[in-house]
């Protein structure tokens, strides 16, 4: 019986928090807000956080303005502190944080000003490079697998992909303009240089690289309202979506039967093609749901094959769901290789940020049980599924 | 604001029908508690004005007081507007007025959805997709030339 536990309250910003970000260890977490701040947190230093006897501490029920079902430890505002505060980091709300994934030394932030700042620690956290270009609002930035490349999006409708220079600068080398409409978010596939675009225009562009030259190698519709973002399965083979239409979809990618001798021409460039294996209905959650994360498996559950893992989603409804991913039933059945998957819904926390909306969730890399989320009641939260 | 050519040049003006609430008994026991109703939100949004002219929206016809929905114990409110042409291009910084009037008079429970009624507008679901979209509303927000605009047009919502 799965259920989800309370850990932590970060309390310290003073508007809404829109972002979180783990660092590649999955001992800092990062957030940024509207106070046009960002907020670096991690456990007071000594004690090993995330292990099982800290999330079995005794709880006291605490009766915290209404929600009478958080059961919150009583120490918890002594088990993790705000280590950092970038206080000048932009004139205007911040909207985006990311670390940088391989040594999680550098830290990315895009802002509704319009600009991405690069920070680095050195004692404090420094503005090391200012990436600007974007027209208006920029919505999102995430680093990727390698850490040499930068993406960012933004209202002007566009993606860009930024290269590191070598010297903590970066270059950019792509502004892709296929979008119709404000691009909501960018995310990295997990292992490949592919990146994937989130929009208003209701639709996902997949983006691939051939010869230094950026395209848009696959347009995925289905969804009927603003995409508002995405997660890739741990192992980079599903893509999920959540969207203003209040559903989840999950994406893989068909198997391309084409040969590479396949000569079609001196600007051919393979597409590729996805397909939807899964839709979480709109009844499931009664509001757009903003944010979705992918974790693998525990060791300790069934990790048996066609176990896929959990998604978390947040949602304009208040509620934390977390849902569990498998290969469908019916595939067996059949006997052919279909990829359809089953998506059940195995725990919800109401009014996981209060009266709020939650903006963020994020899976911990390292421990695969461990979520932060963030909402718009200015609190990031730290739970531990069990 | 400085256009000199106006949207809709001669606007059909509506009277203004008064209505009061009788006095209850409820009213002066604190233990009851009022929940919002439409009536309520009505109030907050009738007086707002019109970006192009110095009437209300309850005397355009922009703002019904039948067309306010309002469900407290689920913290919903539903408000639909009728633009007083189809090709209203103020529509948006209306509805925007609308929902920054709620902003800051509702309880933070609420969920606020502000659309065009239907049939009402050329552009309403792309104008319904701009207003509900928090994202976009929040970054409207932070631009301080709409956001004295919307002050304006709120300075009669007393």
């Amino acid at each position: 019986m799965t259920k989800l536990k309370l850990v932590a309250e970060l309390a310290g910003h003073e508007d809404r928090v829109w972002q979180v970000s783990w660092d590649p260890l999955g001992t800092r977490l990062a957030s940024c807000s509207g106070d046009k701040s960002a907020r670096i947190w991690a456990p007071i230093s000594g004690e090993p956080f995330f292990t099982t006897e800290h999330s079995e501490k005794p709880m006291a029920a605490a009766a915290i303005g209404g929600g009478a079902s958080m059961d919150v430890d009583q120490t918890s505002a002594s088990t993790w502190q705000c280590l950092d505060t970038i206080d000048n980091a932009h004139k205007r709300t911040v909207r985006s944080i990311a670390f940088e994934p391989t040594r999680g030394r550098a830290l990315a932030t895009a802002s509704f000003d319009g600009t991405t700042a690069i920070w680095e620690k050195e004692g404090a956290y420094e503005c090391v490079a200012t990436l600007e270009g974007h027209e208006n609002e920029a919505k999102s930035v995430a680093w990727s697998p390698s850490g040499q490349l930068l993406a960012t999006c933004g209202r002007d409708k566009s993606v860009w992909i930024w290269e590191s220079n070598g010297e903590g600068d970066f270059d950019c080398i792509s502004v892709l303009m296929e979008h119709t409409q404000d691009v909501k978010m960018v995310l990295w596939h997990p292992m490949q240089d592919l990146l994937v675009s989130f929009s208003y225009d209701d639709s996902i562009r997949v983006w691939k690289e051939d010869d230094d030259d950026w395209y848009s190698a696959a347009t995925l519709t289905g969804h009927s309202s603003t995409v508002w973002g995405g997660a890739f399965s741990p192992d980079g083979r599903f893509l999920a979506s959540v969207s203003d239409d209040r559903t989840v979809r999950v994406w893989t990618q068909k198997c391309q039967a084409s040969s590479a001798e396949d000569d079609k021409g001196f600007y051919y460039r393979p597409d590729s093609e996805f397909q939807c294996v899964a839709v979480v209905p709109d009844s499931v959650h009664s509001r757009a749901i903003y944010s979705v994360s992918w974790t693998a498996a525990s060791a300790a559950a069934s990790a048996a094959a066609g176990d896929y893992g959990f998604l978390a989603t947040g949602s304009g409804d208040n509620t934390l769901r977390i849902l569990r991913v498998s290969a469908s039933a019916a595939a067996g059945a059949t006997g052919s290789q279909s990829s359809a998957l089953d998506i059940e819904l195995v725990c919800e926390r109401q009014n996981a940020h209060g009266l709020s909306d939650i903006n963020c969730v994020k899976w911990n890399p390292v421990y695969p049980s461990w979520l932060a989320t963030c909402g718009d009641d200015g609190i990031v939260r730290i739970w531990h599924l069990e | 604001m400085n256009i000199t050519q106006k949207i809709n040049d001669a606007p059909l003006v509506y009277d203004v029908v008064s209505t009061t609430r009788g006095v209850q008994d409820t009213d002066f026991d604190d233990g009851v508690c009022d929940p919002i109703d439409s009536d309520e939100v009505y109030e907050l949004i009738r007086n707002i004005n019109d970006p192009e002219h110095p009437l209300t929206l309850e005397q355009l016809h922009v703002a019904n007081k039948d067309h306010v929905y309002v469900d407290d114990n689920s913290n919903h409110v539903l408000i639909e507007f009728t633009p007083t042409i189809p090709h209203c291009s103020m529509a948006t910084l209306i509805g925007l007025c609308i929902r920054v009037r709620l902003l800051r008079s509702l309880p933070e429970r609420f969920k606020v959805d502000i659309k065009v009624r239907e049939g009402t507008h050329q552009s309403e679901t792309q104008v319904n997709k701009q207003l509900n979209d928090k994202e976009r509303v929040a970054a409207a927000l932070e631009n301080t030339y709409l956001l004295d605009v919307v002050n304006q047009c709120l300075a009669t919502a007393v």
